[in-house]
């Protein structure tokens, strides 16, 4: 690393200043970071996009959203060369791209969750944190005391750039898809292209392929654009964390002194080195006042590297109350709670949910396995064991006693017995003489759904308008049953 | 439901016979300029049929105006419109008293509510003053300016309409308010093959203006109809179906407010209608069953969380007449 050959200016900026100066170096190699994430990075979807040939898409995009560092390698590899003046060529970042993919692979894809291995905060300030990895290589023990350092100095801001670019991904996802579906014939709306993405995800293969490879495209363009700004910003950090740190901009300002000064510098270095051998001999007798005076300012506040500890008080001593000092059943009696609590609220969430189902179950009604045959219909009982094995000649019987009512009764039952057993009809509680003629309108053919349909209407008239029906009509009804063997199936 | 399958042409037609063609006349010939929208046709018949008033939702240009002046030329009656907005009065609905200075005395001056067929439009953009002097008019029957009541004629019916689309500036009915509708009735755009006989017909100008239907009947037909429908059999078991509709709405998970005993009243009024129509002198529970939506609709209000879902009070209405046991004697 040489710092004088540095291309940006370094100098104590504040956060936000700095991931500007991050966004800045991005705008100025735009198009070779653009190309080469072509190269790169574009390749390699394709070839996860083609195992969507045999393996869910929804599993494919997540595929592709968990490799998200090992793509920032590409942008970070660009942009730290060419702050020292070393602006690679595309060959160069092919020529370097397998060792991008392999490298540290493992550690990187599980670092994407909020796991101790990679320490709970990798996840959340990426962009920070990834130029400690890839670019001073350090591992173990220097990695987490760097990374303490770094998140120190400017972790809240990396984790803020961290949610804004993940916010801005999904805006410009959804106006890159609404603006193209402003372009067909038939627009959908935010909510639906969300409802489509989320179908894109989870349910693969329930979608018209032109959306859902168009989904897939405006989420892959969103994550070109965004990624390229959110490695730089990340990287802008990083610079800004050293320079305050370790003083770049000072150590810059002398050598850059020593270069102008040249042989004067040399010259007074001559003169000056005498009397600063003579001072490091005089300083190497302890105890020195200097020395002492280097300890009082170390030992200051400000020098202090404060750890959080946590604990908790346990009284001792004075006062023990009898019988509560039996850890033993106090500590069972906790867990017993402690469970019980859970349960309690398991429980409660289970009710929550069972009382609220139409809630859950809104749109899903349609795709339930058909309900269990009715055993009554409107009252009546049309259950196959509940009726005379000769419906037509017990229906007669009904007739010739003088009970029109309880003829064409039975001879209703028994044909949404029919309806319902054998021509399995869907019908539910809640429909009426007219829903159950529509049924038969469907399922019968032509001379039972004449005879249904003659039969509602004189059973309609006696139930409802409670006026005798025409004798010929029922004898007519009674006569020609056609149902007989199959009512009761 | 129609379960007929032959029918005896009547030698003598009984009031009821005479009643029912005269619907059926009247039904024919404004549905010919009403194109595709027959059960926003039949709602509205049913609700003219049993004396009450309805609330039209649908989007502006479906021929809402066409429709109640095809009504009113069906029975040689007056039709008025009154266009609401914000600074409309109530005086300016029901009526006012002048001195005339020639006469040297209070003359009055009736408001567009003395016809027979009125159309509100946009009810929702008036202040609550206004709507319920509307609302008054619409229950009473009869106005009162300057402490003097006067009868509307027979027969009165209100068709207002609330615009979905704009909310901005308007004043909601109430709940207690939108209960004096008989019904509500959500008209939609009509399908492709009615669309085209529209457009066609306007621009060749072959269709039938509502101007030019002819005149079926005369006030008292139509006052004849009326209580024809209102002596139309109902068994006791039918009106419980109607009631237990209604009290479900008051117990289901997805109302927020369920309809009232007037609901259960105007399901059985509304259903008359549709039994006379199809020309039965009884009801069924599919005529309740078919008027369950247009007349419940209006008189429940989706629990928020739902509504935030997007479930519609027909999403729920649907459900409960669905899984609502339909009677049987």
């Amino acid at each position: 690393m040489k710092l004088e050959e540095v291309t940006a200016e370094l100098r104590p900026r504040g956060s936000w200043e700095a991931v500007d100066l991050g966004f800045a170096m991005t705008r100025r190699h735009f198009p070779l970071l653009l190309a080469a994430w072509s190269l790169t990075v574009v390749p390699l979807w394709a070839l996860l996009l083609l195992a969507s040939r045999w393996v869910p898409v929804g599993i494919v995009l997540i595929v592709i959203w968990w490799l998200k560092p090992v793509y920032d390698r590409v942008p970070l590899f660009i942009l730290s060369r060419s702050l020292f003046g070393a602006t690679p060529r595309l060959r160069d970042v092919l020529h370097a791209w397998p060792g991008m993919l392999v490298r540290r692979l493992p550690w990187l894809l599980i670092a994407r969750v909020p796991w101790w291995i990679a320490g709970p905060a990798f996840s959340w300030a990426r962009p920070l944190l990834l130029p400690v990895i890839d670019l001073e290589g350090q591992r173990g023990r220097a990695w987490k005391d760097r990374r303490g350092v770094l998140l120190r100095q400017a972790g809240g801001t990396a984790v803020s750039l961290v949610m804004l670019c993940g916010l801005y991904e999904w805006i410009l996802v959804f106006a890159l898809l609404t603006l193209g579906s402003q372009m067909t014939s038939d627009p959908l709306g935010a909510f639906e292209l969300g409802d489509a993405f989320m179908e894109t995800v989870f349910r693969n293969g329930q979608m018209a392929p032109w959306l859902e490879w168009s989904l897939i495209g405006g989420y892959l363009v969103a994550m070109t654009l965004v990624e390229l700004f959110y490695v730089g910003g990340g990287f802008g950090l990083y610079l800004n964390s050293r320079t305050t740190l370790e003083g770049w901009d000072v150590e810059l300002a002398f050598r850059r002194l020593a270069r102008r000064l040249g042989k004067a510098a040399a010259i007074i270095t001559a003169a000056v080195l005498p009397l600063c051998c003579a001072g490091i001999a005089h300083a190497e007798t302890p105890p020195s006042r200097e020395a002492q005076a280097i300890r009082e300012v170390l030992a200051h506040e400000d020098f202090k590297v404060h750890e959080r500890e946590t604990g908790h008080w346990e009284r001792e001593g004075d006062d023990p109350k009898p019988g509560f000092n039996a850890p033993g059943w106090f500590e069972t009696l906790g867990t017993v709670l402690f469970y019980t609590v859970i349960t309690g609220l398991c429980a409660l969430l289970a009710w929550l949910i069972w009382k609220n189902r139409e809630f859950f179950s809104r749109g899903e009604r349609a795709n339930r396995a058909a309900p269990a045959a009715p055993r009554t219909m409107m009252g009546m009982d049309v259950a196959p064991d509940s009726l005379p094995d000769d419906i037509a000649a017990a229906a007669r019987a009904r007739w010739e006693s003088g009970d029109a009512r309880g003829a064409l009764s039975l001879l209703y039952r028994g044909a949404l017995s029919w309806l319902i057993h054998a021509a399995h009809a869907p019908v539910r509680d809640g429909d009426t003489e007219g829903d159950c003629l529509r049924h038969a309108d469907v399922l019968a053919e032509p001379v039972r759904r004449d005879y249904f349909t003659a039969l509602t209407w004189q059973w309609v008239t006696v139930a409802y308008a409670e006026r005798a029906p025409a004798a010929l009509e029922v004898e007519r009804l009674l006569g020609s049953w056609p149902f007989a063997g199959e009512e009761k199936r | 439901m129609d379960y007929t399958t032959e029918t005896q042409p009547p030698t003598q037609p009984s009031p009821f016979e005479y009643a029912v063609e005269v619907m059926s006349t009247i039904r024919r010939r404004v549905g010919r300029v009403f194109l595709g929208q027959t059960s926003v046709l039949d709602q509205v018949l049913a609700a003219f049929l049993a004396g009450g008033h309805v609330l039209i939702e649908g989007k502006p240009g479906l021929g809402k105006t066409h429709l109640v002046l095809a009504i009113a030329q069906t029975f040689g009656g007056a039709f008025k419109r009154i266009q609401f907005t914000p600074d409309l009065m109530p005086s300016d609905v029901t009526g006012h008293t002048l001195y005339d200075m020639g006469a040297l005395q209070f003359r009055l001056r009736r408001g567009p509510v003395f016809t027979n067929l009125l159309l509100a439009d946009e009810i929702n953009r008036a202040p609550a003053k206004t709507q319920a002097a509307l609302l008054e008019v619409m229950q009473e029957v009869q106005v009162t300016i300057d402490g003097e009541s006067h009868a509307l004629p027979p027969p009165f019916m209100t068709l207002a309409t609330q615009n979905p689309i704009e909310q901005e500036g308007t004043y909601p009915l109430p709940e207690a308010q939108l209960d004096r509708f008989l019904m509500k009735v959500v008209i939609d755009y009509p399908e492709q093959r009615d669309e085209e006989q529209i457009v066609g017909e306007l621009l060749t100008g072959t269709g039938l203006k509502a101007a030019e239907i002819q005149q079926v009947c005369d006030v008292d037909g139509i006052l004849a109809a009326q209580r024809a429908a209102a002596s139309v059999r109902v068994t006791p078991e039918v009106i419980a179906y109607a009631v237990r509709l209604a009290r479900a709405t008051r117990e289901a998970q997805g109302f927020a407010l369920g309809a009232g005993t007037r609901g259960a009243i105007s399901l059985v009024r509304v259903a008359k209608s549709f039994a006379m129509m199809a020309g039965r002198d009884f009801v069924t529970p599919d005529d309740i069953k078919s008027a369950a939506l247009p007349v419940l609709r209006h008189r429940v209000s989706v629990a928020p969380e739902l509504a935030i879902s997007g479930q519609t009070a027909d999403d729920t209405l649907a459900a409960i007449v669905n899984n609502t046991e339909a009677p049987r004697r």
